[in-house]
């Protein structure tokens, strides 16, 4: 058995290689405060709600 | 009078602790004693930042006592050696044994007798399991506060190193052994790791893998999840393949480390191949285990076996019958958190033995087990420690009612994984699931699709931040804390 050494790249995983990249629109939306500024509340608001339903 | 031991003041033990005390009334003569071997709360989900020197160490603690002392609980800076579930031949009064950890009286030994036990104990970091693994040895890790501290150090030298030098490097990041869990914390510091060598502007010169024991990326111990994506059904793999993709993270799944030398870890893979791969900075995760904690019955005869699963984790009200991954069930997971022969005695958070695992485990053809152990921090350990408290308050109070029920099959959980920070180019992965166990009667995916959600962005981060002075603000105990849901 050989170690990989570090000057030698490791092969990416298949399920990687073969998954779709964002476009620039979801890049940018990803980073757009207004947008995310939206999606923070329901994020935080949809946390909540979750956080009551997890007992009774 | 009653009076309430819980062992253990991580999320789950200080949840339970800080909502007990508020339910029996601060000057009541009910006891809520707290015994725990560290004398700072720790806020564990930003180690991540820690480690990779984005935060002081310091900005995760605080000081448990003066909170304790305000709140009107007991505290003891000791760990818990033994439980006497019916006490001993001379009084039936069940009580615990301590050994102090305070520097003050290190090491002296004390029995707390009580009415009610939460076993909170959290879990061992089991480091031995994998020769040459943690910060004793030959990897670092983000577990604790100081194990994080040490982690940005050497992380920190590496990319002086890079800079210096020019040199290419190799990260490991990931999980140390076919048994870890918290995937959630790898990724997560997988990716600060990823944004902290762009800012050094030498991410081109080190190449970053993720070693983990998840058979499908986005696994995370919880056997995936399948979103609903502007109307199509899409799993939790290809949107996390897709962020591997997108930030150049290699990724080698379904590895079961074997031994950690300096400078080279070895590991086994699902198809029964092994695996040398140097590196120059590997931050691992090590499996979990039960803390060591004995049971012993009132004749003296050890009963550990009766109370505790072979991992050290204490049974409760869960079918632990072994049965094959077919005929898991959403009905095998606990309820009340309550251990069955041993009246009120809880265990809640990591220190409950889950019944099996979430995700379906596999083995080599070398004989190897790989199976990812089903998380069960955060969230749902605070929402068990705040059930299991419920029950014990209405008994107290002689109320009467059924025990209060938080089974990790009708629970909600959200998990925010950090992806990198910053107050304008942070980024974290904000995910929702329901239930965290699949229950495949009530839901084709298992979980659902409404209320399982991910989604990758800045407000992800602001989210990751607002948790954590939101968590250290309720942790504290400071004005309207309880309103703040686990």
């Amino acid at each position: 058995m050989r170690t990989i050494p570090v000057d030698e790249p490791v092969a990416q995983h298949e399920s990687v290689e073969r998954a779709p990249l964002p476009t620039r629109g979801t890049l940018r939306r990803r980073r757009n405060l207004c947008i995310q500024a939206m999606r923070f509340v329901s994020l935080n608001v949809r946390m909540g709600l979750l956080a009551m339903r997890g007992h009774r | 009078m009653a009076r309430t031991v819980i062992l253990g003041a991580g999320i789950s033990g200080h949840t339970a602790a800080l909502r007990l005390k508020r339910s029996l009334g601060k000057r009541s003569d009910h006891e809520v004693i707290v015994v725990s071997p560290n004398a700072d709360w720790n806020w564990i989900p930003s180690n991540i930042w820690v480690g990779v020197g984005r935060m002081r160490g310091d900005q995760v603690l605080f000081p448990l006592a003066p909170i304790y002392r305000r709140k009107g609980i007991v505290f003891h800076q000791a760990k818990a050696t033994a439980i006497h579930p019916h006490g001993d031949s001379i009084d039936p009064t069940p009580f615990v044994e301590i050994e102090y950890t305070d520097p003050a009286r290190d090491g002296e030994v004390e029995r707390i007798p009580y009415d009610y036990l939460v076993n909170a104990t959290g879990p061992k970091l089991n480091f031995a399991a994998t020769p040459g693994l943690g910060p004793e040895a030959n990897s670092v890790s983000v577990c604790t506060a100081s194990h994080a501290v040490d982690a940005a150090k050497q992380f920190e030298a590496l990319v002086a190193k890079v800079r210096e030098t020019g040199e290419r490097q190799r990260v490991i990041v990931g999980v140390g052994h076919g048994t870890c869990t918290c995937e959630g914390a790898a990724f997560e510091y997988t990716f600060n790791v990823d944004q902290q060598l762009r800012n050094a502007g030498v991410r081109d010169k080190v190449e970053l893998v993720y070693l983990t024991n998840e058979a499908q990326l986005g696994d995370f111990g919880v056997g995936g999840m399948v979103f609903d994506l502007q109307g199509f059904e899409t799993t939790s793999e290809l949107w996390t393949a897709s962020l591997f993709r997108e930030r150049d993270v290699k990724a080698i799944l379904g590895a079961h480390v074997e031994r950690v030398d300096p400078g080279v870890v070895h590991y086994e893979l699902l198809d029964g191949t092994r695996g040398l791969l140097a590196f120059d900075f590997a931050m691992l995760l090590p499996p979990f285990r039960g803390q060591d904690l004995k049971a012993i019955d009132a004749d003296g005869a050890d009963i550990t076996d009766t109370m505790f699963a072979p991992s050290g984790f204490m049974k409760v009200d869960a079918d632990y019958s072994p049965k094959p991954f077919e005929q898991w069930n959403a009905k095998d997971w606990p309820r009340t958190y309550e251990a069955p022969g041993f009246a009120n005695h809880f265990a809640v958070g990591i220190a409950f033995a889950p019944p099996h695992q979430i995700s379906r485990p596999r083995t080599t053809p070398n004989g190897t087990v790989i199976a990812p152990a089903p998380p069960r921090t955060g969230m749902p350990s605070g929402i068990m420690g705040r059930t299991a408290v419920e029950t014990i308050a209405d008994r107290i109070k002689g109320r009467g009612k059924p025990a209060h029920e938080a089974s990790m099959a009708e629970m909600a959980a959200a998990c925010v994984a950090s992806a990198g920070s910053g107050i304008r180019t942070g980024s974290a992965a904000g995910m929702t699931m329901y239930p965290v166990v699949p229950d495949h009667d009530k839901f084709r995916t298992g979980r659902s699709i409404k209320h399982t959600r991910g989604e990758l962005g800045l407000a992800g981060h602001w989210t990751k931040a607002l948790l954590h002075f939101m968590f250290i603000y309720k942790a504290k105990g400071r004005p309207l804390w309880w309103m703040i849901p686990e």
